[in-house]
């Protein structure tokens, strides 16, 4: 099982990819920065879509309503939470 | 025309340097390939990263010609966006397609299938401007660029006071490539040298973006006046394509001899290229020639680079020598008809003339 | 001095008829056409419903008297509208320069390319189906199976596309460059949208309910509709009858999001204010709205949102029709266009079904019963589309 600090630097890599955040770098996120709106990554609607995508694919969690993304996965470190918590062994 | 239409800016992505705005056929790409590619590195700072994240290739090339020409004709506020496409954004069209075979229709991008749908260029223009004006997408093949020209036209008809932004673009990803090679309709790669005049069957492929700023109001830094367009369907012979230019002629008031310069549609394709190559020889036998498909490739939008080369040359008010095909005189231009065809079956005519 | 543009056709075929007649009864009737789907081959059979047409393409090619062997089912559906169309207004000779064809669409060919483009990856041969692939290639069909010689073309703006047709078709009437045009659009259904919008999670599993605080998306359709426009002298000069005058037009962009409207519905009610303006009455005289109506959680609150800009407190009797045919994409607007001229010739203001709550947002409720004998003289129809395109058409008895 990965450790928090892995699976955060795993998922930054992953969002970078599926998000086409070309000029971004891991250590450019940080953990606790939001993902939404202004202030943080300034991810929208059509990202958080894929987000569901990236965790199903990955992860094996299914997210059925998108509007919960926004609020619970706020930033990397939340959404690595949340994936230590759902993940299929 | 009524009211006079003007160019009042341009800016054209191709495998050629056209981006460059000092570029006037100085060097000439020629990579012998069947295919002619753009290269991004040209313009890939014309859009913020942020911005251009999503964009297909397609999308960066029209939202980067089209910003630039705006800023060609120093203008700020549209009137309206007309885009032309034959194929729409086919990159994430078949992107998607393979991902839905592939997955089983399981797990696949939101964003590739959002982006895939025909109006995204012009969408994101409108986005990027935060332009909230009529916007059209017309995607009808060889005349694609053309309707999308007829429709500013007709919009500065309602009022000449109109800026409107109007452009061509389409591209050749592999996926694309592919397909239309195995259709029969790319030139071999044995024949891509050459291939004007060694009488095979397909066409040197290109791809990229043309865009235009067309008003009612001459400026100082208009290229041209746009006299006249008109496609013709299908044309059963080179009898009726030369009655459609004689009345096109007629129409706007010139003689055939005072077409200095004709732009001819050439693709490379033998049996496509027929009737403009009879006419070329015949009918049009005393007009200088030039042709542009070597230069760009094939696509349902080339349309638009002949276009901007005609803009140019009437500005620059030279013709360059290593365009022409015939052996007439070259003057300052000030009459250039644009003759072009795609896969036989879409013609159309556009006269720019000197302003 | 602009020519007046007046409608003498039209056709249809969507999955609650073959024509405008059986179109017309399934309205009366109540009887809605989404279903489970049967035809298309896709993983989601027994998840979603459509407004799918229960023929296959075959059968398609029969009713069209076409071969079928490179006819795309798109291709099939606008022949067999637009024919419907042509013999309604009964135009004599169509191969001349002042008519035109303006047909639209967004799937275009991919339904048969998602058929065979899995085999194509595999053995990289028999890649000629790329021929149909792009939108020109059912516009060219149709107009070749019409006789339509001149003036042809294909728009695709998502959603709005078909609504757009018509307004082309009647600038370039009213400028006078043509005499008639036939304008509408087509589009099936596809594993490629059914997949698309489900990535997008705007997908109802049940059937959709417009206008609805319980709404949960949409349902995807099929379809195509055409309407014959001709130009005042035209219809003068052949003494022909008239269905109606297209009254005024608008087209905007909500420069918002690629998928979302905006919060303030700022493209809708753009679009909705330019067709009022240009139709030159005033927003009380209209007396029904066709709404776009698809069912998502977005669109109905910010149509609902521009709506109440428009009409204040005082917004017309509104349905969405989507409750009965599916979204059927790029032929919406032109659907709905039949819809509309069908409820204003025949006084009847179309019930917006399985509505029970208003959106809360809102406080706003479209009509639930079917109204008889209604005094209609301007009908709004809306279609908004992805890249935030935006049209409205307002229609005027005559």
């Amino acid at each position: 099982m990965e450790t928090q600090h892995q699976l955060e630097e795993n998922l930054k890599a992953q969002l970078i990819q599926q998000l086409n955040l070309a000029e971004m770098k891991p250590e450019d996120i940080k953990p606790e920065a939001p993902l939404f709106g202004d202030g943080g990554l300034g991810l929208d609607s059509i990202d958080a879509l894929e987000i569901i995508v990236l965790i199903e694919k990955n992860y094996g969690i299914k997210i059925l309503n998108s509007e919960k993304v926004k609020e619970i996965f706020y930033s990397v470190r939340t959404l690595a939470e949340y994936i230590s918590q759902n993940q299929k062994t | 025309m009524n009211p006079a239409v003007y160019i009042n800016g341009t800016r054209c992505i191709s495998v050629q340097d056209t981006f460059d705005r000092n570029w006037f056929f100085g060097e000439i790409r020629n990579p012998g390939k069947n295919f002619l590619q753009v290269s991004e590195d040209a313009f890939k700072n014309a859009i913020a990263a942020n911005l251009s994240r999503r964009m297909s290739k397609m999308v960066r090339m029209g939202v980067a010609s089209a910003m630039s020409a705006m800023n060609d004709a120093a203008i700020e506020k549209l009137s309206a966006i007309i885009v032309g496409t034959g194929n729409g954004c086919f990159e994430d069209s078949l992107k998607f397609l393979k991902s839905m075979i592939e997955n089983e229709e399981k797990l696949l991008s939101p964003a590739t299938f959002i982006q895939s749908t025909h109006n995204t260029v012009a969408a994101q223009i409108a986005l990027l401007l935060k332009c909230y004006a009529y916007n059209f997408t017309y995607v009808h093949r060889g005349f694609s660029f053309e309707n999308a020209l007829q429709d500013a036209v007709s919009q500065i008809a309602e009022d000449k006071n109109k800026n409107i932004l109007v452009g061509g673009v389409d591209e050749i990803p592999a996926a694309y490539l592919e397909l239309i090679d195995s259709a029969g309709w790319l030139k071999k790669q044995a024949d891509a040298e050459n291939y004007f005049s060694n009488d095979t069957g397909g066409v040197i492929a290109g791809e990229g973006s043309s865009f235009f700023i067309l008003s009612g109001i001459k400026s100082l830094s208009s290229y041209a006046q746009l006299k006249e367009i008109r496609t013709i369907y299908n044309p059963s012979d080179t009898g009726e394509l030369r009655l459609t230019i004689e009345k096109f002629l007629s129409d706007s008031q010139l003689q055939l001899s005072s077409i200095d310069t004709v732009i001819l549609g050439l693709s490379g394709d033998a049996q496509s290229d027929n009737k403009i190559k009879f006419l070329g020889e015949n009918y049009f036998k005393n007009n200088l020639q030039l042709s542009f498909k070597n230069y760009f490739g094939e696509s349902p939008i080339a349309v638009s680079f002949a276009l901007w080369m005609a803009a140019v040359m009437i500005r620059k008010k030279e013709i360059p020598e290593a365009l022409c095909m015939n052996n007439v005189r070259r003057k300052e231009p000030e009459n250039i008809l644009v003759f072009n065809q795609y896969r036989d079956k879409n013609y159309s005519l556009i006269l720019l003339s000197k302003c | 001095m602009p020519q007046k543009v007046f409608v003498t056709g039209m056709g249809i075929i969507s999955s609650i008829g073959n024509n405008c007649s059986q179109n017309f009864k399934s309205i009366v009737e109540i009887t809605p056409g989404i279903s489970d789907i049967e035809i298309l081959e896709t993983v989601y059979r027994k998840k979603f419903k459509a407004g799918e047409i229960k023929y296959s393409n075959k059968q398609l090619a029969e009713m069209a008297s076409g071969n079928s062997d490179n006819l795309t089912r798109t291709a099939l559906l606008g022949m067999i509208a637009a024919a419907e169309a042509m013999a309604h207004a009964q135009i004599k000779n169509f191969s001349d320069d002042k008519t035109g064809f303006i047909s639209s669409t967004t799937v275009a060919g991919m339904c048969r390319t998602e058929l065979l483009y899995g085999d194509f990856l595999q053995s990289k041969i028999n890649g000629s189906f790329i021929e149909t692939n792009d939108c020109g290639d059912s516009t060219e069909c149709i107009a070749d199976f019409l006789g339509i010689k001149n003036n042809i073309t294909t728009i695709s703006t998502a959603c709005s596309s078909s609504a757009n047709a018509i307004i082309h078709g009647s600038r370039l009437i009213k400028s006078g460059k043509l005499n008639r045009v036939v304008a509408g659009g087509t589009d099936v259904l596809s594993k490629f949208t059914l997949n698309g919008f489900h990535s997008l999670q705007i997908l109802d599993e049940d059937w959709c309910k417009p206008f609805d605080e319980n709404r949960k998306g949409l349902n995807l359709g099929e379809g195509a509709a055409y309407l014959v426009l001709e130009s005042e002298d035209q219809v003068l000069k052949e003494g022909k009858k008239i269905l109606c005058e297209i009254k005024g037009y608008g087209n905007a962009n909500d420069a918002y999001h690629q998928t979302a409207s905006s919060p303030e519905g700022t493209g809708a009610f753009l679009a909705m204010q330019e067709a009022i303006q240009t139709s030159g009455i005033n927003p009380g005289e209209i007396n029904y709205i066709n709404a776009h109506g698809t069912g998502t959680m977005n669109n109905d609150l910010t149509e609902g949102i521009a709506l109440k800009k428009i009409f204040g407190k005082n917004i017309p009797a509104f349905s969405s029709t989507k409750s009965f045919t599916g979204h059927t994409l790029a032929a919406a607007g032109a659907v709905e266009a039949v819809f509309s001229i069908l409820a204003l010739t025949n006084g009847l203001v179309i019930p917006n079904l399985n509505f029970s709550d208003p959106i809360s947002a809102l406080d706003i409720i479209p009509e639930k019963k079917m109204v008889h004998h209604a005094d209609l003289k301007y009908v709004l129809s809306n279609s908004f589309g992805f890249g935030g395109n935006c049209s409205s058409l307002i229609f005027g008895k005559v």
